[in-house]
């Protein structure tokens, strides 16, 4: 269980931006703690600003207000002590797939035999083994993923940032990634933080479910989530916590969403 | 086998050089004005083994890959500050349109005011000739690079120059090379052209030079040698393209 030590403290986080001479408010007042190890998914509905959250704690956008940190160090840009991962996979099509997972080691300057170990290791671990050598366009989506996901995990970061990281996969890709995803979490334990707008993805993978407003956005529920993964996937999701938790979770998000279209279903 | 299919692709070729042949034997027209293709080609070993065919290509080889070099160079860090830099991309790009269609080779006159009759100002001229396509195609092609490529790059730390090097470079290299395949027939187009007006020997001058004594036969002898460099150079670049981009479709 992840120990009390906050790793992430994001504290009245806002953020403005300016468009056409307006200026709209993207998130308000936003608190959150992550505990070191911990699994925490945030779900809203969408134009939320979720990811504009994590952008933030990737060091990638500046927020307007309020401050962000990251291991005890406050977020002043993008670092190798946070590892990302887009929907959008941002590979390098340029690079072989064993030249994407190795590239963050080339970076760090590991001695050679070390980078191929890594490399090596993370190919098995995601199930590339024979496409080492293939560009990312001759991979599937859900394979490009898997190089994403390998190429993060390859350089050992303490937190890890995961923006919609299976939302262009379909629904048995999806899943069979997210028990991946899961089973390297359970290996090493690290910080995550999960922008997902799939609530059973939400659940199944988190230790807690933050669940964000409709813009301007906040945290407006938490829900701590209990699941024994020690149990196959079907278990789990057929288990009465998972089915009670995966409710609650849904109906605060349909509370937000039916705000957002101006309470039109109410 | 390939060969001989490729080779069997340029009979249109064949078709002209018969049509040529058949009007110049045919008598049709003064060998003065257009000597039979024979001639030509049975001319071509004379001048090349006297040096009066590698002499000159190599000048404005010389004077095309330089200004081409100068072009690259510049074109590209050009292109690349117009896709990422707003200010730099509100000034340049009314220039860029207002000079990109301009008939540069009416800057030669300038060019050779201030930079002589020889080798600078030819270059100069290749260089602002074969600039445009490269700063068009570097905008173009760093703009194909994502928000989320170069983010997960800083966040695998790659420095400022790596993420220029390392990212947005390869990132911009299938629009890249379509610009090379641009600019390489520009410069050597622009390099005999500016010989055959300023002067200043080469390609073009020798060709200008014949002219002048009715020498028809080497006129149409450099003709040649331009339009079969012109091909190989445009070979050359396909086959690079080829190795460089294998990662890319298409």
């Amino acid at each position: 269980m992840p120990a009390t030590d906050p790793n992430i403290v994001i504290s009245d986080v806002s953020k403005r931006f300016e468009r056409r001479g307006q200026t709209f408010t993207a998130l308000e007042h936003v608190d959150m703690q992550v505990a070191q190890g911990e699994f925490v998914s945030i779900v809203g509905p969408s134009g939320c600003g979720k990811s504009t959250l994590l952008y933030m704690l990737g060091g990638f956008v500046a927020p307007s207000g309020g401050q962000l940190s990251a291991g005890g160090k406050p977020v002043t840009g993008p670092g190798i002590d946070r590892g990302v991962v887009f929907q959008e996979y941002a590979l390098f099509p340029w690079l072989s797939v064993a030249d994407n997972i190795g590239y963050a080691l080339v970076r760090k300057g590991l001695p050679r035999a070390e980078q191929a170990a890594i490399v090596a290791r993370y190919v098995d671990l995601m199930g590339l083994r024979g496409f080492e050598t293939a560009y990312p366009r001759e991979l599937s989506g859900g394979m490009k993923q898997r190089v994403a996901l390998a190429r993060t995990f390859a350089y050992d970061p303490g937190i890890l940032l995961l923006d919609e990281p299976f939302g262009a996969l379909d629904a048995q890709t999806r899943e069979i990634m997210q028990d991946e995803l899961l089973r390297l979490w359970r290996s090493n334990r690290k910080t995550v933080v999960m922008v997902t707008h799939d609530v059973d993805e939400a659940v199944y993978l988190s230790n807690r479910v933050c669940v964000m407003s409709h813009r301007p956005g906040r945290i407006v529920e938490e829900f701590p989530i209990d699941l024994d993964h020690s149990a196959s996937r079907e278990d789990v999701v057929v288990s009465a916590t998972y089915r009670d938790q995966r409710n609650a979770v849904w109906l605060a998000v349909r509370r937000q969403v039916t705000r957002a279209s101006g309470g039109a279903a109410a | 086998m390939r060969v001989l299919l490729s080779l069997a692709k340029l009979y249109p070729l064949l078709l002209v050089a018969i049509a040529w042949e058949l009007a110049a034997r045919a008598g049709l027209v003064r060998p003065i004005f257009l000597p039979p293709v024979s001639t030509v080609i049975a001319a071509l070993p004379a001048l090349f083994w006297s040096g009066d065919i590698l002499a000159p290509l190599g000048t404005s080889l010389y004077r095309a890959a330089l200004g081409l070099a100068v072009a690259m160079i510049v074109g590209i860090g050009l292109g690349f500050l117009m896709a990422r830099v707003r200010w730099i991309k509100w000034l340049l790009d009314p220039l860029v349109s207002l000079a990109f269609p301009s008939p540069k080779v009416a800057f030669l006159p300038i060019f050779v005011l201030w930079f002589g009759i020889d080798h600078l100002s030819k270059i100069a001229l290749v260089a602002i000739t074969c600039v445009f396509p490269f700063i068009i195609a570097a905008e173009a092609g760093a703009r194909t690079v994502s928000r989320t490529q170069l983010w997960a790059a800083e966040t695998m730390g790659t420095s400022r120059s790596g993420l220029v090097f390392r990212i947005i470079l390869p990132g911009s290299l299938p629009s890249l090379m379509s610009g090379v395949r641009i600019a390489v027939p520009f410069a050597l187009v622009s390099a005999f052209t500016a010989e055959m007006i300023a002067g200043g020997g080469g390609l073009g001058g020798d060709l200008i030079y014949a002219q002048r004594f009715f020498e028809t036969t080497t006129v149409f002898a450099l003709l040649l040698v331009m339009l079969v460099t012109g091909y190989l150079a445009d070979a050359l670049v396909l086959g690079l393209r080829r190795r460089v981009l294998r990662w890319h479709e298409g």
